[in-house]
């Protein structure tokens, strides 16, 4: 048995033990089935093209048709199935979700660890600049971002501007890219923070003292024994960061500025939805429940997953 | 607020035959709703403030619903195509099509009691024409070459050679060229001391000689019309009040009519009744009855840069138009599918105008022949606007399927509006016009006459520049003879629809909703919304 069975296995089990984050996981899998799956439908015909406009979606009005009028969950106001349009809209916010959560908790567990453990000025410096990030709201800064890289895209140059390094150069164009690096942005303060605090504390604990004491270099005592320690923490600060960043993607498509059509986005859809409320309900509500389930699965793995390692953090 | 509001100017034309007719018919005619019908206060919402009340500064076609209650043009029309007189009390026009005579009612007051006289006309000509006015029509009034405009303009005259008065109660108006389509042209008296007050006061608090005075106008707020105590003109005065609310959505305001808070549903010409209500509204036993429609004098199109790469050839313009299909949500009722750009309720609209029918195996052919890699990328404008939403992404999904990929920017109207006049700035736009006349010459002259491009701004956003059909459209504007003139913008039209500087899209019905209460004439393919027109009768 590899060593990574053996982890999969332990995961499932903590997660098993925990009907929370059970619960959580269970509902993440079926969307990420979905998601996942999502072509295979389409090229089987299991499931109608995102972005057909189809001739039948609208009624004898020009009007979206309701669920169950051949099509399953309706169809939207330019006649698209909104079943194949909530599928494939899961996987633009899940990967969108995740991908952000990973960003941010690479600079937030980074910035927090170095704060965290070199102390003195960095850390002065670190956190003033880390909290001056969270008196911010998160969605006005993605906002702002979104807006620099502006619909043409902007070229971002990674290398001194004297100097012709251009293979340094990264071009950002309006996209799922760009959304989820924004988002990712704007969303690692509260992680840096709490890893800061984490690491404060265990940095003073006897094994570290210990490994210091023998001579460890830094990047040992990091790598070896503060991450490890943290790591608990990390794994469900992510999960519910994830609940955040899917949401924060559903707000910028609400807004017009996500992912540009005719990707199908669930906070997209809402806001095309939302003129025919009165009379297709359909348009807001099934997009809308989506993005309640997904935004709840996550907070449920993630408040499971406390619950499971929280008592492991103690003394 | 409409994609692209085009000619976002004020007035109209058509047959000098009908207008002399018309003239005559309606000089002494009884005006419409004779019977008095005096009373109550006529309420409205409307999104944003008017951008002026001064008629020489007012641009959006929104706005002209405001003039007819402040202002009594020389002439006025109904049907979108008949003239009648309305401050002058009869006109005539000399036989080379030139020189217009228009003789004044004698009893006209502004609403500070002084008597309309007509050296207030003439002052609003030369305002207009004058370049330091930053006039929105300026443009509009030049196409119509007053005689001494260019001097005047260029401030080499004090005052417009080709306009002067005989005595206090006639105008005379002379062109450098005949054009039978000025009596169209909307011509308001202005009070020059009203008018020099300081600051925007005139703007704000106008003085003119219409049914309607200002009694309060709160930016953001209210914006409340009351009567004009010396009005003597030829229409009768309906309310004791106008309020018009500013502010909400239209959602809001369909809301707050069905709650008999409102006598109209919808205040802007350009706009109709929300599309997502107006299945309900037309099931609704309430008020199906009290839905009116009418073809507006309007064309909705993309403009497709002809100066731009790859749009600069012509096959893959056609290729475009034949890739979209139009007629797609017509059961709505909400527009008429275009073959070209002049509208099916206008008396030149050509029925064997072929255009382009849906056909993507042919769009795919044109492409093949351009020999142009596919997928072709390309970026499409278009502004904030619910209907604008659906048609860039109607679109989009149409032009994905024969091989064009198409990146839609979204952008504020006036953003969108700016952007498009700068050449080479954007290929495609979504935009529209709304005609200020009953004659092609507006629609067809004002965007796709290839002298209008320069450095400046320009309405030409197709950056569209056939010598033929400049050369035909000079013919035209100066051609008398009715049928003549038709055959010459029907020709026209054709070659324009050949070249495709424009993906062809609709031409807009306008769907308004009113209460069993408001009676009378409201809506027309020109102006539609006339509040001088209707009453309260509960």
């Amino acid at each position: 048995m590899s060593p990574n069975s053996g982890f999969f296995k332990a995961s499932l089990r903590i997660i098993c033990a925990n009907r929370l984050a059970a619960t959580g996981a269970l509902i993440i899998l079926l969307f990420a089935l979905l998601a996942l799956a999502a072509p295979t439908l389409l090229r089987l015909h299991l499931l109608g093209d995102p972005n057909q406009l189809n001739l039948n979606g609208l009624d004898q009005d020009g009007m979206p048709r309701s669920p169950g009028q051949g099509y399953w969950l309706g169809s939207d106001n330019l006649g698209r199935d909104v079943l194949s349009r909530v599928i494939y809209g899961a996987r633009v916010s899940l990967l969108v979700g995740v991908a952000s959560m990973l960003t941010a908790t690479l600079i937030g567990v980074t910035v927090g660890l170095l704060s965290g453990f070199y102390g003195g000025k960095l850390d002065l410096v670190l956190m003033r600049f880390t909290e001056m990030n969270l008196t911010i709201p998160s969605i006005l800064l993605a906002m702002a971002f979104t807006s620099l890289i502006g619909d043409n895209g902007r070229v971002i140059h990674l290398h001194p501007a004297a100097l012709p390094w251009h293979f340094l150069d990264i071009t950002l164009k309006r996209g799922m890219l760009s959304v989820f690096l924004v988002i990712g942005f704007v969303s690692w303060p509260g992680m840096a923070r709490i890893v800061r605090a984490q690491v404060l504390g265990v940095k003073e604990r006897e094994f570290v003292q210990a490994a210091r004491a023998l001579g460890a270099s830094h990047w040992r005592l990091i790598w070896r024994h503060l991450l490890p320690n943290i790591l608990p923490t990390v794994i469900v600060l992510a999960a519910m960061t994830t609940a955040n960043t899917i949401l924060l993607e559903a707000g910028l498509g609400y807004l017009g500025i996500g992912v540009p059509p005719p990707a199908p986005d669930w906070g997209t859809m809402i806001t095309e939805g939302q003129p025919y409320f009165a009379t297709a309900p359909h348009l807001v509500i099934v997009p809308g429940a989506a993005i309640v389930l997904t935004v709840l699965a996550f907070n449920l793995l993630g408040q499971g997953l406390q619950e499971l390692m929280g008592p492991r953090q103690k003394p | 607020m409409k994609p692209a509001p085009a000619n976002l100017t004020r007035f109209r034309p058509w047959l000098l035959a009908v207008a002399s007719l018309a003239a005559m018919a309606f000089a002494s005619a009884p005006a419409a709703g004779d019977a008095l019908h005096p009373g109550g206060t006529f309420h409205l919402a409307r999104a944003d403030d008017p951008q002026s009340l001064d008629p020489v500064l007012q641009q959006l076609a929104d706005d002209f619903l405001f003039l007819s209650l402040l202002y009594l043009p020389l002439l006025d029309n109904t049907n979108g195509v008949d003239l009648v007189a309305c401050a002058a009390r009869d006109w005539n026009t000399s036989s080379d099509g030139r020189t217009f005579t228009f003789h004044l009612r004698p009893d006209l007051r502004f609403s500070n009691g002084r008597t309309v006289v007509a050296a207030d006309y003439a002052y609003f000509l030369e305002r207009e024409a004058d370049p330091r006015n930053a006039s929105p029509n300026f443009a509009l009034l030049g196409a119509y070459h007053i005689r001494g405009a260019a001097d005047f303009a260029a401030h080499r005259t004090k005052h417009l050679a080709g306009v002067h008065t005989d005595g206090t109660q006639t105008l005379v108006v002379e062109l450098d060229q005949p054009d039978p389509t000025f009596p169209f042209y909307y011509i308001f008296a202005l009070p020059q001391e009203e008018v020099e007050r300081p600051g925007d006061a005139f703007a704000r608090h106008p003085t003119g000689d219409g049914p309607y005075m200002v009694d309060e106008w709160t930016r953001g707020v209210r914006l409340v019309f009351k009567p004009n105590p010396f009005y003597t003109g030829p229409a009768p005065r309906h309310f004791d009040r106008i309020e018009i609310m500013i502010g909400g959505d239209e959602a809001t305001h369909l809301l707050m009519f069905e709650r008999g808070e409102l006598d109209l549903a919808n205040s802007t010409a350009i706009a109709s009744i929300p599309e997502p209500d107006q299945a309900r509204i037309l099931r609704d036993p309430r008020w199906k009855r009290y839905v009116e429609r009418s073809p507006l004098f309007a064309a909705h199109f993309a403009n497709l840069n002809t100066q731009m790469p790859p749009l600069d050839d012509r096959r893959v313009r056609q290729a475009i138009n034949y890739a979209v299909d139009k007629t797609r949500r017509a059961a709505s009722g909400r527009f008429t599918p275009a073959k070209g750009l002049i509208p099916p309720c206008m008396p030149a609209y050509n029925t064997n105008l072929a255009g382009y029918p849906f056909d993507p195996p042919k769009a795919r052919r044109l492409l093949a022949e351009t020999g142009l890699p596919l997928p072709l990328h390309l970026t499409l404008w278009y502004a904030t606007d619910q209907d604008s939403i659906m048609q860039a992404q109607e679109i989009q999904a149409d032009l994905h399927a024969v091989g064009i990929e198409l990146n839609l920017r979204q952008a504020s109207f006036s953003e969108l509006n700016d952007a498009a006049e700068i050449p080479g700035k954007v290929q495609m736009s979504l935009s529209g016009w709304f005609t200020s006349m009953p004659d092609p010459k507006d629609i067809l002259g004002s965007q796709f006459d290839g002298r209008t491009i320069t450095n400046a701004a320009t309405y030409n956003t197709s950056f569209y520049n056939n010598p033929e059909v400049n050369r035909l459209l000079d013919e035209a504007s100066r051609t008398l003879e009715p049928g003549r003139r038709l055959a010459l913008y029907r020709k026209i039209e054709e070659m324009i629809v050949g070249d495709a500087p424009c993906l062809f899209l609709k031409h807009p019905i306008l769907c308004e909703l009113r209460q069993p209460w408001l009676k009378g004439p409201l809506l027309e393919p020109l102006w539609p919304i006339r509040l001088d027109r209707v009453w309260i009768e509960r």
